[in-house]
């Protein structure tokens, strides 16, 4: 820390600690660890009551605080460590604003990290270009990842791309099965309802109607469960949320672009299910088709 | 003079590529008001010969006139299956979703379309 205070163009430097403590019903509850002079650099601005000058005291991000209904004044306990909420910040940033802060020290005592942080948050000083000071650290401490905004912490968490992968994983394996469940059920209604094919093109139904037939019943399979689909992930969703562990790492996103995205991909998956199971009922002459045991 | 209504000249059909042939050259006549049974033990081609007649299959060779229309000529026989020629199954084939009286007015739709 003191090395990188030392460094040209940085004019202070602070560094911050995260932990893990069980909450009431809270197993897992983000407190971050910070000296108190450093809390305007870390971009933590108190919004209500003052910030912690004691070992013992607390402050809470504005969205904890709502959720678990605290003021400044009462006390938290965070495993067997008592607290005193002094204040109430916000950040900007609703992962920090789901948890709270305690003086540095405090928490590597806790954690048993003495003299650990996790990040450290630079003010370099005015005129100087960032990308100038980032390569400064890095060319120094090829160890460390410099990070321009929170917004770039993505980027450089290895765990936040490995959960984003996993996520794309798993989306693509529901979009395969889907459209494999689509594509079986529509060839299973097909060889079932051979003979019935061959009924109708015996009758002169053409070959376009059929298809048309085959891929409408398709589409009507595909919006009926993109419907029911839609509805039990909210149900889920919503049940998930009711687990305090779930409810303390995850926020459910309501934004339209992701039930359009899904509605697409949903509707564009089981028309493709249908397309080969038409295309085979249509290619069906009416006597193969009522041959058809 | 009698209107010759069902004209088939040399008709061959065989199955699973040629190795079983279920018609070798059938010619036959019908006259309008003729009342015909065609007659013969299973497999000797029966339900082929008349699946071809009434334009549900198609010859591999030979000729098929009816009401004189050359089936082997025509493109597409949906439209003479629709209007020209009605087929009673062996079996009943009747598509079980719908009701009796709806089986029965399946055809007359597909008419009232194509008349439309």
């Amino acid at each position: 820390m003191d090395e990188i205070e030392e460094l040209e163009h940085v004019k202070k430097a602070a560094g911050v600690a995260i932990g893990l403590v069980s909450l009431r019903d809270r197993p897992y509850f983000l407190v971050l660890g910070v000296e108190e002079e450093d809390l305007p650099l870390v971009g933590i601005n108190i919004v209500s009551g003052t910030a912690f000058s004691q070992e013992d005291e607390v402050i809470v991000g504005e969205i904890a605080a709502k959720e678990l209904d605290v003021e400044v004044g009462e006390r938290l306990s965070f495993g067997e460590e008592e607290f005193t909420v002094t204040g109430i910040f916000e950040t900007g940033n609703p992962y920090f604003d789901k948890g709270a802060v305690i003086p540095l020290r405090k928490l590597q005592n806790m954690m048993k990290l003495e003299g650990y942080v996790m990040m450290i948050y630079v003010d370099l000083e005015e005129g100087t270009d960032i990308e100038e000071g980032c390569w400064l650290i890095e060319e120094m401490y090829p160890d460390l990842v410099t990070i321009k905004s929170v917004a770039e912490f993505s980027e450089v968490d290895r765990s936040l791309e490995i959960m984003s992968s996993l996520s794309q994983g798993v989306s693509l394996l529901a979009i395969l099965i889907g459209g494999l469940g689509v594509m079986n059920t529509m060839m299973m209604s097909v060889y079932e309802r051979t003979r019935e094919i061959g009924v109708l093109r015996a009758l002169g139904w053409k070959r376009r109607r059929v298809l048309a037939m085959i891929l409408g019943e398709s589409i009507v399979l595909c919006l009926f469960s993109i419907l029911l689909g839609t509805l039990l992930g909210l149900i889920a969703i919503k049940l998930l949320m009711l687990s305090p562990i779930i409810r303390g790492f995850f926020e459910p996103m309501w934004a339209t672009d992701i039930f359009v995205n899904s509605f697409i991909v949903a509707f564009t998956v089981g028309l493709i299910g249908g397309l080969y199971p038409a295309y085979r009922a249509c290619k069906l002459s009416p006597a193969e088709a009522l041959r058809y045991e | 003079m009698v209107r010759k209504i069902v004209d088939v000249q040399d008709l061959v059909k065989t199955y699973e590529n040629g190795r079983v042939k279920a018609l070798n050259g059938v010619n036959l006549e019908v006259y309008e008001g003729d009342f015909i049974a065609i007659m013969g033990p299973s497999g000797s081609g029966k339900t082929t010969l008349l699946n071809i007649i009434g334009g549900l299959d198609r010859p591999d060779s030979g000729k098929v006139i009816v009401d004189d229309i050359n089936l082997c000529e025509v493109k597409n026989l949906d439209e003479f299956r629709a209007k020209t020629v009605g087929f009673v199954f062996q079996l009943h084939n009747l598509i079980p979703v719908l009701t009796a009286s709806e089986n029965v007015q399946i055809p007359m739709f597909e008419q009232c379309i194509l008349s439309t």
